[in-house]
């Protein structure tokens, strides 16, 4: 709890000294804009290597919360170390890409705690999705600012899901903005299986999220395996 | 320039911008060689609507329609005759 309200304040003052407060209202409030869910079918996932090849001094590692407590892994913000160490308290899992000590881009995940119970999340009744036993979600990817426009994304998206492959994970789900085409770019680019979208229109807490029309999928995505990049 | 050389000199341009080995090729690969990533898509995007008025769908929003000149310059035919 501590954490969690050390995050908002730290979010808060970052973003009035970036001059970025619209923002935090802005993800608090939609109208209708479309979420798109993405799946995949981790056993069909290809092994590669060497996806940080081009980032000397880097290496991919689960998070621990002793090495964040005490500061082994510098975060790009102070609010992403707080939210980092809510999230482990909250039993999700968390994965970064590190270079020189420094947390350049990291990744959550949530996933079962116990055999025979499926995960549970906000987002996943916000997608429409009903996740199975040894099913996984990811979601919050955040790549620092000087590293952006070097190809991490995918990269580091690929590391969370053959590590979580090799955890025995069948199925990866997770989402994008349609209207970020970035993100849309990255999935894309992951060849994810896509869902019927969600229109999704949110007042702070309060959240409606309505299917529509059927998966609208590109003939070149109809696969839901990572093979092909 | 016909809307192949204006393509090229776009990514050229806007998206490289720097000197290349040798001059951008109809099938050099530009997702794989990451000339097209996030952040060029984004630009590369903007740049084909505005310049040729045509709306491309976000179905069409994927590596293949983008992996050379070639398959960029069909993506912006196909728009233009809808």
């Amino acid at each position: 709890m501590l954490e969690h309200f050390a995050m908002i304040i730290h979010m808060i003052w970052e973003a009035i000294t970036e001059g970025k407060l619209k923002d935090i209202f802005h993800d608090q409030l939609w109208n209708q804009r479309v979420a798109v869910p993405v799946q995949m079918d981790l056993t069909t996932l290809s092994p590669q290597t060497d996806l940080f090849k081009e980032l000397e001094n880097s290496y991919f590692a689960e998070f621990k919360l002793e090495k964040i407590q005490t500061n082994d892994w510098r975060f790009v913000t102070t609010s992403r170390r707080y939210k980092a160490i809510r999230n482990l308290k909250r039993g999700f899992r968390g994965f970064g890409l590190i270079k020189d000590a420094k947390v350049i881009g990291d990744i959550w995940c949530i996933v079962p705690t116990q055999i025979g119970k499926p995960i549970q999340h906000p987002d996943l009744d916000m997608l429409g999705i009903q996740a199975k036993e040894n099913e996984v979600y990811a979601f919050d990817m955040l790549i620092d600012p000087d590293f952006r426009g070097k190809r991490l994304a995918v990269p580091i998206q690929r590391a969370l899901q053959m590590a979580l492959k090799a955890d025995g994970y069948s199925t990866f789900y997770g989402f994008y903005w349609q209207d970020n085409l970035p993100a849309l770019w990255m999935h894309r680019m992951l060849k994810l299986k896509e869902l019927p979208k969600r229109r999704v229109s949110r007042f702070f807490f309060s959240m409606k999220s309505v299917s529509f029309g059927s998966a609208n999928v590109p003939a070149s995505l109809g696969n839901t395996t990572g093979k092909g990049d | 320039m016909n809307t192949k050389d204006v393509i090229k000199d776009f990514i050229q341009t806007e998206i490289v911008k720097h000197a290349l080995d040798k001059p951008l090729d109809d099938t050099d690969q530009l997702v794989e060689s990451g000339i097209v990533d996030s952040l060029g898509i984004m630009s590369l995007l903007s740049f084909l609507e505005e310049r040729f008025s045509i709306q491309i769908p976000s179905e069409d929003l994927n590596p293949e329609n983008f992996e050379s000149v070639s398959t960029i310059v069909a993506l912006v035919d196909r728009q233009q005759t809808h």
